[in-house]
């Protein structure tokens, strides 16, 4: 038994743990993060979707105009407007103050994708924002030679055909970084690369000459490794263009850099991290859990708190565990509700799985059917809550953003 | 027979690279393939019976796959299984045969007095010979003990009390810092308890399995686990100074060797983790002491971040010396046991120390502190930084009084 009681033990180091962690800790909270793996913050974009995506179709220009459409018991309908809002304010400023700022709440902000598609997302470091090339007549695609999944050819030809491009000529590139080897790199090999002072003037200086000045540039994810702006503003302000980093697939290298920053402030605040430890059960009492327990080389480890914050994510993150005909969360054996027919033979289609979790309340306890709580100082937050279906309606990030935000203001 | 059993689903793996992402050596070494390659996807290869990935030695064990895994797959151990010879054929070189085999050499180092011994380590020649050997030359090579810990140990005035604890003191301790092995028997004899160094306990294994002698840990594992479970089955607990050490004992026995370790697992605790719960038990108070200015850089080794207890040495600094410690959170120091020793990898876990030590440099601390023995030889060849673990600042800079003596 480690006699130390927390205010607050946090379980789960994704985008929503990691938040809670840092939102209670900065308060003056004492906080144990608890994880079994490095979350998927680590290979995600690392950019916050509110809601991109209408219930009832089409790209929302602003995502809180989708509120309405919201189904009963969407995750931010618990949280309210209000909290939404405040946890906007509370993500800009911890970004600022990290030196790693994103771009303002504006609507919806659009990113280019390696697949040639336009991704509607909200909080957006100013890296990936698309508007910025608004002014550009010419846009570069610039891959690098030997680059894994960034193709500039199928970018040019998705966009050259779209209607909100109609402006504008894209144009393929190609830079040869020879320094990385012939091929087999991705893009993370790539920004750890442009993190030193000769990679990035080798890329500058394999540029120069080959681009008009005051074009705008779509590039891979590789304006460095690490949680800040410097190699961004370098690079453009030295070749003079607009740049605009891609979302590409695991490993994303851009939510890498929201991690590293986001796990130097909990060094900072001094957040206890338990890292390659798994729950593995719970110690509950009249309504309230009063620890939770690893599994370490000494044995059973039992850890006190007087709240728990569950972010343990959900199928994926091992929050949620699944067997024939039968869902449950992982750490309080919680039943989740399933309706019938959970995945479409259609892939396109939508996946009732991606929004089965638990049922909370808008204090996200977990509720019984009643709506009573079941444990009154546990608190889910992120993907473990139902009701969001993120792949379908773009709001990946949004809902750990709000209810890690809540959760935090609750204890 | 395979040395290393595994019974590991390789599809448990998706694909997503969050290990890839985590590796510092894939960071440092491009010829490295990384470890999802080196482990789940080269896996599906060798269960096929078909080659995996080719240069997965330059994998160092340092488990930073594990602990980045989001679906508990054991990466390390599929590379681990692999580099033991058993699927590709991979056959062991001279330098992984004295690394080894640690207490081997100290034991034929014990013969000749320490003078002749530590002259002889420290010598270009021998440095020489052994780069020879496939150890480099410029590697940080620690120099054996005068006397080795047992021995420090036995001719100590014996403590008896009802109260017992187990140390398992590892080979590091053993050969080349019994002084920290003494600090630690110290605090445990000023909280009421007599320490039980058993006879008979031999290497962990894990430097063996490492350098692919998996059979002969296999062997080691059998003669711990037999000497170990009878304590824990009466209930005094077992200790070790070493995260791999305890690792190795407690997780890796079971996933590696089951045959050799049938029934329970041993329960061996972090040396820091018991003291403080012998704090929490109040057998123990210990207090901030005179510390004279000193400021302390702390460094997680990979082996206890792995092991899933949190940081229990950092955070019994933290009580004692508050704000006088720091946590470099720099990432492995680039020795990983026996690693960057070796000639051809030397390089790489400089390139992957760097950032620790330009992190311990700008803190100016005047002391680096570090549960495992390597990570503080790599620290200090690394910077120039003395290093010490911290059981020896509890004992050195803390009041320490116990309830029962």
């Amino acid at each position: 038994m480690n006699g130390k009681i927390y205010d607050n033990i946090v379980i789960g180091a994704g985008m929503a743990g990691l938040l809670n962690a840092v939102f209670s800790a900065s308060s003056g909270k004492s906080v144990k993060l608890i994880t079994a793996g490095a979350g998927s913050l680590t290979i995600g974009s690392g950019l916050i979707d509110l809601l991109g995506y209408s219930t009832v179709g089409g790209i929302l220009k602003d995502p809180f105009d989708g509120f309405s459409t919201l189904e009963a018991g969407h995750p931010y309908l618990k949280c309210g407007r209000a909290a939404i809002d405040k946890a906007v304010r509370a993500f800009l400023d911890i970004c600022d103050k990290r030196g790693f700022p994103y771009l303002p709440a504006n609507g919806c902000r659009f990113v280019p994708t390696a697949m040639g598609r336009l991704k509607p997302s909200f909080l957006v470091p100013p890296s990936m924002d698309m508007e910025s090339l608004r002014g550009a007549e010419t846009v570069y695609v610039a891959g690098v030679d030997g680059m894994k999944d960034f193709s500039p050819e199928i970018i040019c030809g998705a966009f050259s055909s779209m209607e909100y491009f109609k402006c504008k000529r894209f144009e393929p590139l190609s830079v040869s970084l020879p320094e990385l080897g012939a091929a087999g790199f991705g893009s993370m090999e790539a920004a750890r690369f442009m993190d030193s002072e000769e990679g990035c003037s080798a890329f500058i200086d394999r540029l120069k000459g080959k681009i008009n000045t005051g074009c705008g540039m779509i590039i891979p994810p590789i304006l460095g490794s690490k949680p800040g702006l410097w190699v961004y503003e370098r690079v453009k302000s030295e070749l003079n263009a607009e740049i605009c980093e891609s979302a590409v697939i695991p490993p994303a290298v851009t939510g890498y850099r929201l991690r590293s920053m986001l796990m130097g402030f909990l060094g900072d605040l001094g957040v206890e991290l338990a890292e390659n430890a798994r729950v593995i059960s719970a110690e509950v009492k009249n309504g309230r859990c009063i620890s939770v327990s690893t599994a370490g080389p000494g044995g059973v480890k039992s850890h006190r708190a007087d709240n728990f914050t569950v972010a343990s994510g959900g199928f994926y993150g091992g929050g949620l565990t699944s067997a024939a005909g039968r869902v449950w969360e992982s750490v309080f054996g919680l039943p989740v509700k399933t309706p019938d027919g959970w995945a479409s033979a259609d892939f396109s289609e939508r996946q009732n799985y991606s929004g089965f979790g638990v049922s909370v309340n808008d204090r996200l306890n977990a509720c019984d059917i009643l709506g009573k709580p079941v444990y009154e100082n546990v608190y889910f937050a992120g993907r473990i809550i139902a009701g969001a279906d993120s792949p379908y309606e773009h709001s990946g990030n949004g809902v750990a953003l709000a209810t890690s935000y809540l959760a935090a203001s609750l204890l | 027979m395979p040395p290393i059993k595994k019974e590991i689903n390789p599809d448990l793996c998706t694909g997503c690279s969050a290990c890839t992402v985590s590796c510092p050596v894939a960071q440092a070494a491009p010829e490295f393939p990384g470890p999802k390659i080196a482990g789940p996807v080269s896996e599906r290869f060798r269960l096929s019976g078909v080659a995996g990935a080719e240069r997965i030695s330059y994998c160092s064990n340092c488990k930073n796959c594990d602990i980045a895994c989001p679906r508990g797959v054991p990466v390390s151990l599929m590379t681990m299984a692999a580099l033991n010879g058993q699927d590709n054929g991979i056959r062991p070189s001279l330098n992984n045969l004295i690394l080894a085999n640690g207490p081997a050499m100290a034991r034929v180092a014990g013969i000749f007095p320490h003078f002749l011994v530590k002259f002889a380590m420290e010598s270009r020649l021998s440095r020489l010979i052994l780069d020879g050997l496939g150890i480099d030359k410029r590697s940080p090579l620690p120099v054996f003990a005068g006397e080795y810990f047992p021995d420090v140990f036995k001719k100590r005035k014996k403590f008896k009390s009802d109260k017992k604890v187990v140390l398992f003191s590892g080979c590091f301790i053993n050969f080349y810092d019994p002084e920290t092995g003494t600090d630690f028997v110290d605090i445990l004899e000023k909280a009421g308890y007599e320490v039980i160094l058993p006879e008979g306990l031999v290497c962990c294994g894990l430097p063996m399995a490492a350098n692919g002698f998996a059979g002969k840990a296999a062997k080691n594992a059998a003669v711990n686990y037999g000497i170990l479970k009878k304590y824990c089955g009466e209930g005094i607990p077992v200790t070790a100074l070493c995260p791999s050490c305890a690792l190795m004992l407690t997780r890796e026995y079971g996933e590696m060797f089951p045959e050799a370790v049938s029934g329970e697992p041993l329960a061996v605790a972090d040396a820091c983790s018991f003291i403080a719960s012998l704090m929490e038990k109040g057998e123990l108070e210990a207090r901030e002491g005179n510390i004279g200015g000193m400021s302390f850089i702390y460094h997680a080794p990979c082996h206890l971040r792995a092991a899933g207890d949190g940081l229990p040495g950092y955070e019994l600094l933290k009580r004692l010396a508050g704000d006088a410690v720091k946590n470099a959170s720099a990432g492995c120091c680039g020795i990983a046991g026996s690693y960057g020793f070796k000639k051809g990898k030397y390089e790489i876990g400089i390139k992957v120390g760097r950032a620790l030590f330009d992190e311990v440099k700008k803190s100016g601390a005047s002391l680096a502190v570090s549960e495992c023995g390597t990570c503080r030889v790599q620290i200090t060849g690394g910077t120039g930084v003395r290093a010490a673990h911290p059981v020896s600042v509890v004992k050195k800079f803390t009041v320490l009084s116990g309830f029962t003596r």
